[in-house]
């Protein structure tokens, strides 16, 4: 069992990243947008914990940047990616939402990503590495006809597919009462996959749930639907948040980060904390200090 | 009667995938409809779900994802063929295709490779009407990174699958419908019937026909596919009726774009048609006949004309179809109607 | 009456492949006998007989058959098989492998049909075109010419009579080396000379100088071998210089200004060249620079003829002023794919090139054909045929067939037309009674014409016809219209009868002639 302080360190690191990004955007540092992972931190840390990075695939999607530091701990190559820099994961060349590092990729076409999940799943279990391929999708994606597709292949050909739904509520600005109708684990259910939904915001109940599925998936070889109930505090992207600031307050009273930080002693909190904006401050200085990238010369 | 006369298209191409299935462990094949005994619409892979269980699936009715799961599985090192009904169906994996398959190398730094091949038939004729009888491959010409390779009867058929599945590179392999049930007729002696033929390129070679062996010529005739056979009796009677001497590049691959055997025809030629299967607006010839004026506008005494199917739907009925899709008597009027052609 | 159909099962197949008739046409077969092997591309299927009888076959193995088609019959008894024997699908429309794959081109096949060729004759890969047909036909001239001409490098000489001396091994006229070193050296002072001095000089050191040749002044002829028969005349300003030899017929003249350079010339008899004339130019020294005027051929002021390859003009033939023959072309590199052509010319016997008219390279103009003025010929004309425009194309024929009687009414309208020119000029012409053969008289000479010269006519007198059978008496002439012959002689009313006929086309030997005549 992974103690609750590394799980915390990762927590507040990815929040301490993202929100060092949106100080860097209102600065003009960054390339394009981005889109926080705020609020949702407890998810990614607590399902990526049970994965291996030398054998398990992620493929994740537009709000990746969680998911990227959990499963490869680069901040270096993912800030230096997102500010158009030569050392970034890509050279520049994919921005916040096109990263790949590793068993690491993804890619900013919502439910793109689902069947190539699905795809990577059925090779790695030509190849026999036992690897599980996990894909983020969020309530958005649920509205893409590939996705049910892809559950449908998924629980046909019995894929090592872990399919983790972040719902934060919002489809950009949509709430998801206007988006989706019925329910989120049955759509799995009638594919016959395997479902779980869970309404917390507590990174050991989530670490707990995301390692029976994993676990699952490994002992039969099929697909799982996890469905983790969240929220994110900051907007989509930039600026387009219109949501009433009462119900961001009564989230935020459920901050993932407090309901674990409550949980740890406030000086082995606070030495983590020193420890992650330490590392961060190396991070921004060197991602600074690095050359942007530029076209190669024909 | 040799072996070799009388081997059909469809029997070259389901021979090259036996020998690749056999030869690599790494290829699979996904594809609608295509285990044994019915081994798919146009019969392609009979014979290989029975020798390959294992790497040969039939899958859903759904291309869009399917499109996705053979990008997944070429970015983990396998080599999947996805083998796509009809190629009108395209249009539903172009997400993928787009925004997936010719995208990851590239915006990932080189990190990875997706080699992929999608084979699909294209083209009409058959009276198969609006939805599959198409010719959609010009829809790929405007996504960079992929590789489109559209071979003719008489190309070395198995050559280019192998090729295309050794490409680490996304390869969308064009059959043409009516293809499949003709004689794959590969140059004998340097001959295909009375034209000499000379070979360009390595891996996905263009073919270049003669009258007269080279020697003269009064235009050149850029086609692929199953447009050859078409272009191959136009030129037959501009000759035999005419004496009007052209000669044919059919291309294998359209892109990334292949013009030096254009432009070496051309070259003697000083006159270029374009014939394609798909519509005119916004086609293959276009781009050949934009790049051709840049490149070579010294060498043409004409300007490029272009052969194509009407900018319309391809309708069922024969008499109806055959008005919509280009004919040989279009090749010949577009070469009669060049400047400087003697008759 | 049974059928046998290759049946359609699938909606994606469309051809079949008959594989192997397993039976033979007309054999008799069982019911449920496999009778052929057809492949589709689901299948190879072995197809049964639907009953007993007679197989008519309608198509050859190893064809594609759409499916739906009958392929064969079986004729149940006597009465079926005569009605298959005796119907439109009879074994002779059988469709057979490589049936229709004509590989001539309907050019070739009307021009094989013209002349009686048999296309099976053409043993070539690749598609037969008018070309080869042509080719073929003047390979057969050639098998069919007496002798080959080595220094011709397999330029046909078919329709071209070659000037008289034409001849790769003569021996006269061979000069003294050193005084071709001379002429070679110092050709100045030879040009100083005189016609009579030069004559001399020449003759001494070897060459053949004929009587009454003449050289005008300034003129200069060098070459190993030199002929001049007699009465040769060249212009003021003339240089003939020829590596191997140069030989030149009699009576042969040309103005001033002739450039003469090339291998070997050999310049018929009776040739008339113009002013400012010019044989050679670029490649001249080339081993294949080989020139032959043939007699009585016409070559017009500032006609040139390139020659680097053969250049056969036959006898007769007119090369018009400024006409243009070129053997090869010039531009840029063969590497960078420009054209770069070396090829003989040939002018068949009577071949008339119009004004100004160019014959690029590699072009052979067909005896009696008319290139007409200004015209670019870059392929061959036929013979006889009238070529017009750039590029020269056939619009027609050069000349067409006379009757008898049309051919008397023009030789009579001659007679006419003297008389009418003699009258204008105010030379007091006067009609003779009505009579054969019929005329006028002028200057005390009775100018007459008859359709066949048989029997004496009073002298003096110049009697036109289309055929002299008879010797004239003395101080009578007869012009021979259709031989072109001259007999007899006379004074200036001949002259001037033959001058008239000149202006008709109608020459006579031995020329050339000049018209120096009062009475025109």
């Amino acid at each position: 069992m992974t103690p609750l302080t590394t799980l915390y360190e990762r927590m507040y690191f990815i929040r301490r990243f993202e929100e060092t990004l949106l100080d860097l955007f209102s600065q003009g540092k960054l390339v394009g947008t981005t889109h926080t992972y705020i609020g949702q931190e407890a998810n990614g840390v607590g399902v990526i914990d049970h994965l291996d990075p030398e054998r398990d695939v992620v493929f994740s999607n537009h709000r990746c940047h969680g998911h990227y530091l959990a499963f490869t701990d680069d901040a270096f190559g993912l800030l230096s990616e997102v500010m158009g820099r030569a050392t970034g994961v890509c050279g520049g060349k994919g921005g916040s939402q096109h990263l790949c590092r590793g068993n690491f990729y993804s890619n900013g076409v919502l439910g793109s990503i689902v069947p190539v999940a699905t795809g990577i799943a059925l090779a790695e279990k030509a190849k026999g590495t036992g690897a599980v391929s996990t894909v983020f999708l969020g309530d958005g994606t649920l509205g893409e006809g590939v996705t049910y597709e892809s559950l449908n292949i998924a629980s046909l050909w019995t894929l090592p597919v872990l399919f983790v739904v972040e719902n934060n509520h919002y489809a950009q600005s949509t709430p998801v009462e206007l988006e989706l109708a019925g329910s989120i684990p049955a759509r799995a259910e009638a594919f016959g996959v395997e479902a779980k939904a869970l309404d917390t915001t507590d990174v050991t109940e989530v670490h707990e749930a995301a390692g029976r599925a994993v676990a699952r998936i490994r002992e039969t070889g099929a697909p799982f639907f996890l469905v983790l109930d969240t929220y994110r505090f900051s907007p989509h992207s930039k600026g387009d948040d219109n949501r009433d600031p009462a119900e961001i307050e009564e989230r935020r009273q459920r901050d993932p980060l407090l309901v674990a930080g409550a949980r740890l002693e406030d000086d082995e909190r606070r030495a983590l904390e020193d420890a992650c904006e330490r590392r961060l401050a190396e991070v921004v200085e060197a991602a600074e200090a690095a050359p942007l990238a530029a076209p190669e010369a024909a | 009667m040799t072996p070799t006369q009388h081997r059909r298209c469809v029997q070259v191409l389901n021979e090259a995938l036996h020998e690749l299935f056999t030869a690599r462990d790494d290829v699979h094949l996904l594809g609608e409809d295509v285990l044994d005994p019915y081994g798919g619409a146009f019969k392609v892979t009979q014979g290989l779900s029975d020798a390959f269980p294992e790497r040969v699936l039939t899958t859903p009715i759904s291309e869009a994802s399917l499109f996705g799961v053979a990008a997944g599985m070429a970015l983990r090192g396998r080599r999947p063929i996805l083998e796509i009904m009809f190629g009108d169906f395209i249009a539903l994996g172009f997400d993928q295709i787009v925004n997936g398959i010719a995208k990851f190398r590239e915006m990932y730094d080189d990190q990875v490779t997706v080699p992929l091949v999608v084979r699909t038939p294209m083209g009409g004729r058959r009276g198969y009407g609006p939805t599959h009888s198409q010719s959609l491959e010009k829809l790929l010409l405007g996504v960079p990174n992929v590789v489109i390779v559209a071979p003719s009867e008489c190309h070395d058929l198995g050559a280019l699958l192998v090729a295309a599945v050794e490409d680490d590179r996304p390869v969308f392999l064009i059959e043409n419908k009516l293809m499949y049930g003709r004689p794959n007729r590969r140059p004998e002696d340097g001959h295909v019937g009375e034209l000499a033929v000379r070979e360009m390129g390595d891996r996905y070679p263009a073919l270049t026909f003669s009258g007269t062996d080279f020697t003269e010529g009064s235009a050149t005739i850029v086609t692929y596919g199953g447009m050859l056979p078409i272009v191959l009796d136009a030129v037959t009677e501009l000759i035999l009726e005419h004496e009007v001497f052209c000669e044919v590049v059919a291309l294998s691959q359209l892109l990334p774009l292949e013009l030096d055997p254009v432009l070496e025809s051309v070259a003697r030629t000083g006159a270029l048609v374009t014939a394609e299967e798909g519509t005119l607006i916004g086609g293959f010839g276009a781009e050949i006949a934009a790049r051709v004026q840049e490149l070579a506008w010294g060498e043409l005494r004409a300007p490029v004309r272009r052969v194509a199917a009407r900018d319309g739907i391809i309708p069922s009925a024969r008499p109806l179809e055959d008005a919509m899709l280009p004919s040989a008597q279009d090749v010949v009027e577009a070469v009669a109607a060049l400047e400087g052609v003697r008759s | 009456m049974l059928e046998i159909v290759l049946t359609r099962e699938d909606a994606n197949t469309e051809f079949a492949l008959l594989a192997e008739w397993l039976v033979a046409d007309r054999a008799e077969v069982e019911q449920g006998q496999p009778v052929c092997v057809v492949e589709t591309t689901k299948a190879t299927v072995e197809v049964e007989a639907p009953g007993a009888g007679t197989i008519v076959q309608l198509y050859e193995d190893g064809v594609e058959v759409e499916l739906g088609k009958v392929v064969a019959r079986i004729a149940e008894s006597a009465e079926d098989l005569a009605s298959l024997e005796s119907g439109a699908e009879a074994a002779s429309t059988k469709p057979k492998r490589g049936d229709g794959e004509r590989k001539a081109t309907r050019k070739a096949v009307e021009l094989a049909e013209r002349h009686g060729v048999d296309l099976s004759e053409i043993d070539k890969r690749g598609f037969v075109t008018e070309k080869d047909v042509e080719a073929l036909i003047a390979r057969r001239a050639a098998d069919a010419a007496p002798s080959e001409r080595p220094l011709l490098a397999g330029v046909s000489t078919q329709g071209v009579t070659l000037p008289a001396r034409f001849d790769a091994d003569g021996d006269d006229g061979l000069l003294e080396p050193s005084f071709l070193e001379y002429l070679r050296t110092d050709p100045a002072s030879f040009r100083a000379l005189g016609s009579e001095e030069k004559c001399r000089l020449l003759r001494e050191n070897g060459a053949s100088i004929g009587d009454g040749v003449l050289l005008g002044d300034g003129s200069l002829v060098a070459a190993p071998r030199i002929v001049l028969e007699d009465g040769v005349e060249l212009g003021a300003n003339a240089t003939i210089l020829c590596e191997e030899v140069v030989a030149i017929g009699s009576l042969t003249r040309f103005g001033p200004g002739l450039e003469l350079l090339c291998r070997r010339a050999f310049v018929g008899a009776g040739v008339w060249g113009g002013r400012s004339v010019r044989f050679g130019g670029g490649g001249h020294r080339d081993p294949w620079a080989v020139l032959a005027v043939g007699d009585l051929a016409f070559v017009g002021d500032e006609t040139f003829v390139n020659v680097c390859r053969p250049v056969l003009i036959g006898r007769e033939v007119f090369l018009t002023m400024r006409s243009l023959i070129v053997t090869h072309n010039i531009g840029h590199s063969v590497l960078e794919g420009f054209e770069n052509r070396f090829a003989p010319v040939v002018l068949e016997d009577r071949a008339q090139v119009g004004l100004g008219a160019v014959i690029y390279a590699g072009c052979r103009i067909g005896a009696e054909a008319i290139v007409a003025s200004g015209s670019y010929v870059t392929a061959d004309i036929a013979p006889g045929a009238f070529a017009i425009g750039v590029p020269a194309k056939v619009t027609g024929s050069s000349s067409h067939a006379l009757s008898p009687a049309r051919r008397v009414e023009l030789a009579s309208r001659i007679l006419d037309d003297l008389h009418e020119l003699l009258a204008l000029g105010g030379h007091e012409p006067t009609a003779l009674e009505e009579g054969d053969p019929r005329g006028f008289e002028v200057e005390g000479v009775r100018v007459l014409f008859t359709p066949s010269f048989r029997e004496a006519v009073p002298s003096p007198a110049v009697v036109l016809t289309l055929a002299a059978l008879a010797e004239p008496s003395e101080g009578v002439a007869v012009l021979d219209l259709v031989a072109r012959r001259v007999l007899g002689s006379g004074g200036e009313v001949l002259e001037a009868a033959r001058e008239l006929c000149r202006k008709r086309g109608i020459r006579f030997e031995p020329g050339p002639w000049r018209y120096r005549g009062r009475l025109l």
